[in-house]
């Protein structure tokens, strides 16, 4: 079964990149992931808060990934963000 | 139903049997006229967005009554946070529409009654507080937008509403039944009011107890009996029936607003939230002024933002983006709709527990806010006009465009950079023309000067809220006075 990545936004009012465009991206570099904009039956392998700003006030609190969880405030910070999904994807397909 | 989606709301408004008048004739709805649609499709963003994951952090929220997940705009501040989130909410709204999104009076109107039924109940024994709840559940199940009025006609502004030779000039209670009560008089300036599913009425001042009758407030729906609407002109609002697109600036969203008549309209008991507490009277407008204007920081902001970028487009397409004084206008235009935003935010993050465990802004700073409100977008818009140039309002129209032999002259003479087609030039500049003096400008201009209360009002809550013998006491410390 492909494994679920979460994708939460903060609200939106005045963000500074393009944060879909991150979900975008997210499906094209994980294609075995699902990438998931809401909350599913199955449980989240990693959730990543798309912020669209520093002041990150997305509410996030209950969402958590089983292999952790991310959030991002600029768009300089995706690679680190791609680096931490593959890593936890990885770490899921060793055991 | 917790959450309607956009289209379901324009058929809940479309099944509504309103009397709404328009230029000497009754219409069916807002939902089948074109010069109403606009403003119906700026409500029905707000149902929309809150289904979009992208927007649903700041459009939803779990209801503190029944734990579901609900639209922001009908529900019960219970942190500083949600204070927060609701002026982002509104700049988000705002941006989207570019105009007036008339969700936001319900709400106000909501969380000023949920504090104030509370507080008059603990006082005078009465169940409004219980009638509210009822009520606010209904609303957050059904996802209405509910209108709030609060401004009667007020007559002479030297009398009180009992005195006035008129007495409907201010909205009174005219006969009280076992089951109900019946109510007479009207609310003026009703934004967004045949958009609505309900209305909550409100005392428009402090009433003394000689004006009993005057300090009511209920909810009543807008197709309710002996209720009717005349709506208000907007300038340039025929432009909408011609068909033209780019010549009414923002053909998909808008506002409008409506002279209300209550002529005798029955309200049952359950739905009265105040009948005769003239001593809560004052709480209520003060509160509900109050929140209202807070969200100014939010939604104007938000319409502010939609101009500076059409300002920064216009020099763009006028090929005078590099010019210093232009960069420098853009920057100002920012600085004044950051700092209105700045004041939204700053009331809501100092807001505070009321005893009904709802939030109320800091009503100084809100009202600092809205005093800002009544000056910066004008400077706005004088700074938009003056980035554009003159052809916002001297460009020929669309028909003149796509006329066969007049098209390719002013395709040829009134365009600015050659990569950038007229056409797309022109939509811009009737955007412009659109938010400073055409159908927005109700919204972005007047609306910022008059609505949530004319200048004045602000500076008399300044004046009490100042603070002004701890400020003396500070300079004469400092000046080493006994």
């Amino acid at each position: 079964m492909p494994k679920r990545i979460r994708v939460k936004y903060c609200g939106g009012c005045n963000p500074r990149y393009d944060r879909t465009a991150v979900t975008t991206k997210l499906r094209a570099a994980f294609p075995e992931a699902v990438v998931a904009e809401t909350s599913g039956d199955a449980p989240d392998h990693f959730v990543v808060v798309v912020c669209g700003c520093s002041v990150a006030c997305a509410v996030h609190g209950e969402l958590n990934g089983r292999a952790g969880k991310a959030i991002m405030t600029s768009e300089k910070e995706y690679e680190l963000i791609a680096a931490a999904v593959r890593a936890s994807l990885e770490r899921g397909r060793e055991r | 139903m917790a959450m309607m989606t956009g289209d379901q709301y324009v058929e809940s408004i479309r099944r509504m049997n309103m009397k709404i008048f328009m230029f000497g004739e009754q219409i069916s709805s807002a939902a089948d006229n074109p010069i109403l649609r606009p403003s119906l499709n700026s409500v029905k963003a707000t149902y929309d967005l809150a289904h979009s994951p992208e927007y649903e952090d700041l459009m939803t929220v779990k209801s503190h009554v029944t734990g579901k997940k609900i639209n922001r705009f009908t529900h019960i501040h219970h942190s500083a946070e949600d204070l927060v989130k609701k002026v982002k909410m509104q700049r988000l709204c705002g941006q989207k529409t570019a105009s007036c999104f008339q969700r936001c009076v319900g709400l106000d109107a909501f969380n000023s009654l949920f504090s104030t039924t509370f507080e008059c109940d603990k006082k005078h024994g009465t169940k409004y507080h219980q009638n509210f709840l009822e009520f606010l559940k209904e609303a957050q199940e059904k996802d209405w937008t509910v209108d709030g009025a609060m401004t009667d006609p007020k007559g002479d502004r030297g009398l009180s509403p009992g005195k006035q030779a008129d007495p409907d000039l201010y909205l009174h209670v005219v006969e009280r039944r076992k089951d109900g009560i019946v109510v007479r008089g009207a609310k003026a300036h009703q934004t967004g009011i045949c958009n609505s599913h309900q209305v909550v009425v409100m005392p428009t001042i402090a009433m003394g107890p000689e004006d009993k009758d005057y300090a009511v407030s209920f909810a009543v729906p807008l197709d309710a009996e002996n209720l009717f609407m005349i709506v208000g002109r907007q300038s340039c609002d025929t432009r909408k029936l011609e068909g033209s697109n780019l010549d009414v600036g923002n053909c998909q969203y808008g506002g409008m607003e409506a002279l209300t008549i209550f002529d005798n309209v029955f309200v049952p008991n359950n739905r009265i939230f105040m009948d005769g507490e003239t001593d809560f009277s004052g709480m209520l407008v003060e509160r509900f002024a109050g929140y209202h204007r807070q969200s100014y920081g939010g939604c104007k902001v938000g319409v502010g933002d939609v101009l500076i970028g059409a300002a920064a487009l216009a020099a763009d397409y006028n090929g005078a983006q590099k010019a210093s004084h232009v960069k420098d206008k853009i920057i100002e235009m920012i600085h004044l709709n950051e700092t209105l935003y700045s004041s939204g935010i700053a009331c809501s993050a100092e807001g505070f527990k009321t005893e009904s465990g709802n939030y109320l802004i800091d009503l100084l700073l809100a009202n600092v806010c809205k005093q800002n409100v009544t000056r910066f977008p004008y400077e706005i818009t004088r700074l938009a006009e003056d980035l554009a140039g003159g052809l916002m309002v001297t460009a020929p129209s669309e028909k003149d465009l796509r006329h066969p032999k007049l098209g390719p002259y002013i395709e040829k003479y009134l365009r600015g950079v050659a990569s950038v087609p007229t056409e797309t030039r022109l939509k811009i500049l009737r955007l412009i023309e659109n938010l400073t003096l055409g159908t927005a400008a109700v919204g972005y201009r007047t609306e910022s000067m008059h609505g949530a209360g004319s200048p004045q009002a602000q500076r008399i809550v300044i004046s009490r809220q100042g603070n002004i013998e701890m400020k003396k006491q500070l300079a004469k410390a400092i000046a080493c006075i006994e």
